[in-house]
């Protein structure tokens, strides 16, 4: 056979390959999954704000006096949660002194109410601390059950027994922070 | 013997032949062949459903949570037939911004993040936790792995696996492990919806 005649035969093949390739559809089949997550959601509200803006401030305390003041802690998430509430920066001021407070030789930097002033802080009767302001720091809460859709009610009891003129103007703070973590 | 006996005979002999082959009756039998072609099928089920897509749903999900499922793919048809995941679609959607979600920067009001905090394995489940031929739907040592990153890396053209799925019955199992480990971004993923369908292609040749 000569050169030709095989050349011509190999386009022949190829050609009857592409033909085949092209009309050529082999059987398969598909079928599908689907997978649909949705994720649940944690969220804490203290009071009317989300974010939290809640502020309490007393004025005018004096011996002798007492009170409360409440919150409604709220998970308006889907998914269970627990629960901390800690103290932080406490501050226990001066406030400058004044004539009556210098009559009892007040000459300490800071303040005296701290020291005088009584809290019994609670959630829905659960004790988070109770004591004297001045020793704050060290109280709190954790893992405390807060479940999807469940509202506590946070409340500070406050009152001064005694103290005197040394706890004139001067005044307490602390910052609470409530932490809601997955239960 | 000369020449003109010898044509003689030969003559002779051919008309013999010539008798014998038209009174002669052989011994004789007939058989026909027909032939039928029956076009073979190629027919995948997953979990026996057949042309319906198999869902799966988890509402409430969070970190933590390990949602797996086990895929039984089935080649129920007369011609083996060869696996592959042709085509992956993958939808994420934030479904609102909560107060959690913008406090820990999420800035996007369409696009969800689920797809880059949850995990996902696929593997085909061949053997048990005992060593065992089988599946129990959780990896263990001679299972084969198809991806093992996050939702968000799956590639959208699938993968090309090949894998042998006999005619008649025969079965491979595919698992998907989803898994939320914590990552800094997890409350970016609040209420956030994710979708994965896959798209499993049974065919012929390899």
């Amino acid at each position: 056979m000569d050169k030709k005649i095989l050349v011509s035969l190999l386009i022949v093949g190829l050609v009857g390959f592409a033909l085949g390739w092209g009309t050529y559809s082999q059987f398969s089949d598909t079928e599908t999954t689907t997978t649909v997550f949705t994720a649940g959601s944690l969220n804490l509200k203290v009071g009317d704000d989300d974010p939290v803006k809640w502020k309490i401030e007393l004025a005018d305390l004096l011996p002798g006096c007492s009170g409360s003041q409440s919150v409604i802690i709220n998970n308006t998430g889907t998914i269970n949660g627990k629960l901390s509430i800690s103290f932080s920066d406490l501050i226990d001021k001066e406030n400058g002194l004044t004539e009556p407070e210098l009559a009892l030789n007040d000459t300490e930097p800071d303040g005296e109410l701290a020291e005088n002033l009584y809290l019994n802080i609670t959630i829905d009767g659960t004790v988070v601390y109770q004591g004297y302001a001045s020793g704050i720091l060290s109280g709190g809460i954790t893992n405390y059950p807060l479940n999807a859709g469940v509202s506590k009610t946070f409340k500070i009891e406050y009152s001064i027994a005694d103290g005197g003129n040394i706890i004139q103007t001067d005044v307490v703070g602390f910052t609470i922070t409530f932490l809601l973590t997955q239960a | 013997m000369n020449r003109k006996i010898l044509v003689g005979v030969l003559a002779i002999g051919l008309v013999a032949l010539a008798v014998g082959w038209g009174t002669y009756s052989q011994f004789s039998d007939t058989e026909t062949s027909v032939t039928t072609f029956s076009a073979g099928s190629l027919d995948l089920t997953i979990n026996d459903q057949n042309g319906v897509p198999v869902t799966f749903s988890w509402n409430n999900l969070r970190p933590g949570n390990q949602p797996h499922y086990s895929l039984t793919l089935k080649n129920i048809g007369t011609i083996d037939g060869y696996l592959d995941i042709s085509k992956i679609v993958v939808v994420s959607e934030e479904n609102g911004l909560t107060e959690p979600e913008i406090e820990a920067g999420d800035t996007s009001p369409t696009e969800g993040e689920l797809d880059d905090v949850l995990g996902v394995m696929l593997f085909f489940d061949k053997y048990k936790n005992d060593g065992t031929p089988g599946s129990d739907g959780w990896y263990s040592s001679g299972d084969v792995k198809i991806f093992d990153g996050y939702v968000a890396d799956l590639p959208s053209t699938g993968f090309n696996l090949n894998e042998l799925v006999p005619a008649g019955g025969g079965i491979d199992v595919v698992v998907e492990i989803y898994n939320w480990w914590k990552t800094p971004q997890d409350n970016q993923a609040q209420t956030d919806t994710l979708s994965i369908t896959f798209t499993f292609l049974l065919s012929q040749n390899p």
